[in-house]
Formats: C-alpha cells, sequence, structure tokens
C-alpha cells in the first residue's frame, strides 16, 4: 500500500509535486470519476467535474491538515464540486436540484454513454427520489463499494447512521422497482 | 424473489469514451501549466519620489497648522463682520426703492382692481374734470348691423329701455 505520509510529503513539496500528483491521478481518477458521474450522470458533466476537482486537489494541498485521510479529503472534494455543479446549473435555469437530475435522466436514454437498460435508467429514477445524502450512501456503498468506515470519514456521519440511512434506500428503490 | 430485484442490476449502466482515463492526465496538466498572462506582470509599475515617506509627516503637519489658522480668531471676526455687512446691505435695499409705474402692466393692475372689488365710482373720483377732453371720445363709425349684432348677443333690454 501506498505510504501516505510520504505521498504528501512530496505533494508539498516544490521538486517532487508534479510526479507525486501525478501519482495521486494514477490511483484516484477513476474512482473519483465515477464517485462523481452517480452524482452527475452524463459523461461529459462528470469529465468537468473531476477535472475542476484534481485541478482543486493540486490548487489546496498546501492547506490539507492531514487530519483525515487525503483520499477521504479528495472524495470531499469531489463530492462538494458534483453538488456545486449541480447548484449552478439549477440557479441558471432557475429550477430545482432534483429538475436538474430527473432532466440528466431523462437524457440517458439517447446518451452515448449510456448502456441503455430500461431498469438501469427505473433505478436512476428510483435512486432520483431519495433525499440527496441518502442518495450518495447509496451509490457510495452499492456502486462504489466504499467501507461504512472510510465513507463515515468522507461524509462526517457516524457509520451507525451511514448503515441507517443505507437500508432505508434500499427497501425505498426496492418498493419503487416493484410498483413501476 | 422481489427482494432480490435490486441485486440483479449490477452496475449503473455508464460507460467512458474510449483512452478517457490515458488522456486524462494530460488534459489536467495542459491546465495546470497553462501560463496565465498575469504570470509576467509582477508589479504595477507605480513609482514615488525617493524621500517621499521621510517628507511626508513634515507636509502634514505643515497643512494642519494652516487649518488651524483658518478657524483663529481673527478670522472668525472678518467672516463675521463680512456677513454681517452683507445681511445690512440688504435689508437697506428693501427700503429704498418705491415701485415705479412704468414696470406695471395692464394684466396686474386689472387683477388688483377685480381683487380689491374696485367700482367704477372710485375710478371716476380719481379721475379730475380737467381730463375729460372732447378728442377721448373716439369717432369710430359703426354699422347699425353690428350695432343690432352687439345689443341682441350682449345688452340687456330690460336695462336699456326707459320707464
Amino acid at each position: 500500500m501506498i505510504d501516505e505520509t510520504q505521498l504528501l510529503e512530496q505533494l508539498k513539496s516544490e521538486s517532487y509535486k508534479n510526479q507525486a500528483f501525478k501519482a495521486l491521478l494514477k490511483l484516484y481518477k477513476e474512482r473519483l470519476y465515477w464517485h462523481i458521474r452517480n452524482i452527475v450522470k452524463s459523461h461529459d458533466d462528470a469529465d468537468d467535474v473531476l477535472q475542476n476537482t484534481f485541478i482543486k486537489i493540486f490548487k489546496n494541498i498546501d492547506n490539507f491538515k492531514g487530519d483525515s485521510k487525503l483520499f477521504s479529503w479528495m472524495y470531499r472534494i469531489a463530492t462538494n464540486e458534483s453538488i456545486t455543479f449541480i447548484n449552478k446549473k439549477a440557479k441558471r435555469l432557475q429550477v430545482s436540484n432534483k429538475d436538474i437530475q430527473q432532466h440528466a435522466i431523462n437524457n440517458l436514454k439517447s446518451d452515448v454513454y449510456f448502456e441503455g437498460n430500461a431498469i438501469q435508467i427505473k433505478l436512476q429514477n428510483a435512486i432520483a427520489t431519495l433525499p440527496e445524502k441518502q442518495q450518495l450512501v447509496f451509490n457510495m456503498k452499492y456502486f462504489e463499494n466504499i467501507k461504512y468506515k472510510d465513507m463515515s470519514e468522507i461524509l462526517e456521519t457516524s457509520e451507525g447512521a451511514l448503515k441507517a440511512s443505507y437500508h432505508i434506500a434500499v427497501k425505498k428503490i426496492e418498493a419503487y422497482l416493484t410498483q413501476n | 424473489m422481489k427482494n432480490k430485484k435490486l441485486h440483479n442490476i449490477k452496475s449503473a449502466g455508464f460507460e467512458t469514451p474510449d483512452d478517457y482515463f490515458e488522456s486524462f492526465d494530460e488534459i489536467i496538466f495542459s491546465k495546470l501549466n497553462t501560463k496565465s498572462p498575469l504570470d509576467s506582470i509582477k508589479e504595477t509599475g507605480f513609482k514615488l519620489p525617493s524621500d517621499y515617506f521621510e517628507s511626508f509627516d513634515e507636509k502634514v503637519l505643515e497643512k494642519e497648522l494652516k487649518v488651524t489658522q483658518l478657524f483663529c480668531k481673527r478670522n472668525l471676526i472678518y467672516i463675521s463682520s463680512t456677513a454681517a455687512a452683507i445681511l445690512f446691505l440688504f435689508n437697506l435695499s428693501i427700503f429704498e426703492s418705491k415701485p415705479s409705474f412704468d414696470n406695471l402692466d395692464t394684466e396686474t393692475v386689472e387683477s388688483y382692481m377685480i381683487d380689491e372689488d374696485i367700482s367704477s365710482y372710485e375710478i371716476a373720483a380719481l379721475l379730475s374734470d380737467e381730463n375729460l377732453e372732447e378728442n377721448l371720445i373716439i369717432d369710430y363709425s359703426i354699422s347699425e348691423d353690428t350695432i343690432k349684432d352687439y345689443l341682441l348677443n350682449n345688452a340687456d333690454i330690460e336695462a336699456l329701455t326707459i320707464e
């Protein structure tokens, strides 16, 4: 496993920063991409947010105190950037975040970078009925397979609360899939 | 079982373009390395005289003294006496002028007469007998028709008939 302390040291140094950053990209870009994609739904939007996320990481690495794991910090940035992205879009179009999300899901059918399975679109609609945080918990557990321990650090919520949230989410989704 | 329905869905169905992740690094680095035109501009370019700050204190102190002088007793006396003189002049000028009849226009006189309800008797009293001359009675040749029209439209017949 990579020595996070050493990586962080290199990231904060002038001479090793770029090299260390490349290592960071290699380790996390795919995971962060899918985390973002699950929130914003479209590839193009995910690409925008992922770039913003890494640029933010690069520019703010010196401010990272090390009071949490590096990846938790990065995931938090990715999550916030995704939500900010949706908020900005909603504000610009004078609609709600739910509307933006629904619109993105409706576009999936014609999206080149979507498998086009009816059941998967239904699942996206089911997830969209959940409150924002519950959606995050569900996606992170179900699709991203993030451990509750790590999720707790990223979302700054207790493991117990996350477990409860996840189980409620699953119940709601299953009920939606059955009824629709 | 119906409960297992969710677990039959293995992935979200999202896909990426070919080589997306491979080419991502390059894009990020080019964005991070893009030189902003601002990078070459480090200073404003503004300059100042060499001993500006040293001589600043002196300048300010000088100015402060001048300002306090403005409000000294001598100046206050000058200012107040000038103001008094102006006021005095202004008051005098009000009592000085008599109104001249040259500037009085007809409308003003008319509206005064209407407002004060000045009767023709009062006006007549103002006229002296010498003023009345024959040539004051203007000789107009008015046609009979004109007279008739006027009488029909304006005159009060009852008032004109002599009993």
